[in-house]
């Protein structure tokens, strides 16, 4: 996305607004993630600088027209007097989805409800309303409003946001008693979306990601791997402009792999990325997991330090610690372990994003009590 | 003088493509109270990304 940002596609709003890229790991953004909040990244936000209140936000990564028309949807949020009541409660919704998603459920429905024939963000408010629905975890209402909705919307990019958010609500509720009938509404439209040239990689990896899930609850191994091979087959084939999107590809290896898979199959490629990124923490952190996954502790472990050598933010630094102290574990060291889970405890107190600085230092907390246990 | 001329607008000429087609935005790192202070003035909305290395 941030490629994207530097293209000189968007020329044409170059003068309408002032730009700005924070990154999610740098403790100079504390302030703004507080008060703003991003539960995922990457996330998006038009603000009227007046009164600091959101005019649109958007989480997940865009194509390049959904960033056109987010842009134009944001700066009339800002400039323009006169709404819609519709608009006005879509601008609500966008207002509250990050901190406040449940009351963004409402305002989204109002929209809905409130919109009239024909109003041309209604797939967007449909889509959106699926968001706050999984990021409230309301998740059989999630499934059954992505597949209600996205049945009837066109087949671009807002339909397969809105099959993501119904599959991950499905199989984050797996097993439900809903689950099935859900499933069998969402999976044919998950692998639409899969067909379609609008559906953006992000969402590619996504959908694969939850039918390698979908295949497992039902305990078809053979469903999870054909699904996996697809998937690498496709990562495999492209060839990344810059550098940000050969790390994109390779968190998207990682995460097939930690689904179902033989790390071996990723690690030559990931070994490959973290030559050629001297200074990506990250490249060090992935190449760390799989060796770990691949049982290679003492590999995963120069991984992780190699990674902390590269100057990583507090969650970087806290991740690569984390999974080093997982790694000397199984190595038998224990009082490095629990050094290194000490030190990822420090580091993640220090994480900007309040959400991922709680869940991070409560994971740490119990994998420290686990250890005093043992 | 014609030729100075034309070559100070050849000398010039790359640098101003170079610089229009690299950052067609003018990109504010990792300062909110910064950007927000230039969207007041300037009286524009303002865009952020938050993005993260991972």
């Amino acid at each position: 996305m941030r490629g994207m940002l530097a293209s000189a596609d968007l020329d044409r709003f170059a003068g309408q607004f002032v730009w700005l890229e924070l990154n999610y790991d740098k403790a100079e953004n504390r302030g703004f993630l507080t008060k703003y909040g991003a539960s995922s990244t990457p996330t998006f936000f038009i603000i009227d600088p007046k009164d600091g209140q959101v005019a649109a936000t958007q989480t997940g990564a865009m194509s390049f027209a959904e960033l056109t028309e987010f842009l134009d949807r944001g700066a009339n949020g800002v400039l323009v007097e006169s709404q819609t009541p519709a608009d006005a409660a879509l601008k609500r919704g966008d207002a509250l989805l990050a901190q406040k998603p449940e009351e963004a459920v409402r305002a989204y429905r109002k929209a809905l409800r409130l919109a009239p024939a024909k109003w041309p963000p209604r797939e967007l408010a449909a889509a959106s309303l699926t968001v706050a629905l999984q990021d409230s975890h309301q998740l059989q209402e999630c499934a059954e409003t992505a597949a209600t909705e996205a049945a009837a919307m066109n087949r671009d990019t807002m339909f397969g946001r809105t099959v993501v958010a119904g599959m991950w609500c499905l199989d984050m509720a797996d097993p439900a008693p809903w689950s099935k009938t859900q499933g069998a509404r969402l999976e044919p439209l998950a692998k639409e979306a899969l067909s379609l040239p609008a559906t953006v990689r992000d969402h590619r990896d996504e959908l694969y990601r939850t039918l390698m899930y979908l295949s497992l609850a039902r305990e078809d191994k053979a469903g999870a791997a054909k699904w996996g091979d697809l998937w690498l087959e496709e990562l495999d084939a492209i060839k990344p402009a810059n550098e940000e999107e050969r790390s994109a590809v390779d968190i998207a290896r990682v995460e097939n792999i930690q689904v179902f898979g033989d790390p071996n199959r990723v690690l030559p490629a990931l070994v490959a990325s973290e030559r050629a990124m001297p200074d990506s923490w990250n490249a060090s952190l992935r190449v760390a997991q799989m060796e770990s996954a691949a049982k290679n502790y003492d590999l995963a472990i120069a991984a992780c330090d190699r990674g902390l050598a590269r100057t990583p933010g507090p969650a970087g630094r806290s991740w690569l610690l984390q999974t080093k102290a997982d790694a000397l574990s199984q190595e038998g060291q224990t009082s490095e372990a629990h050094r290194a889970l000490e030190e990822s405890l420090e580091a993640a107190r220090a994480i900007p994003s309040e959400r991922s600085r709680e869940s991070n230092i409560k994971r740490i907390e119990k994998n420290l009590g686990q250890e005093s246990v043992r | 003088m014609q030729r100075s001329f034309l070559w100070v607008l050849l000398a010039i000429m790359p640098l101003s493509a170079v610089a229009g087609g690299a950052t067609g935005l003018r990109l504010i790192q990792d300062d909110f109270p910064k950007a927000r202070s230039q969207a007041l003035q300037r009286k524009l909305p303002l865009f952020v990304e938050c993005w993260a290395p991972w």
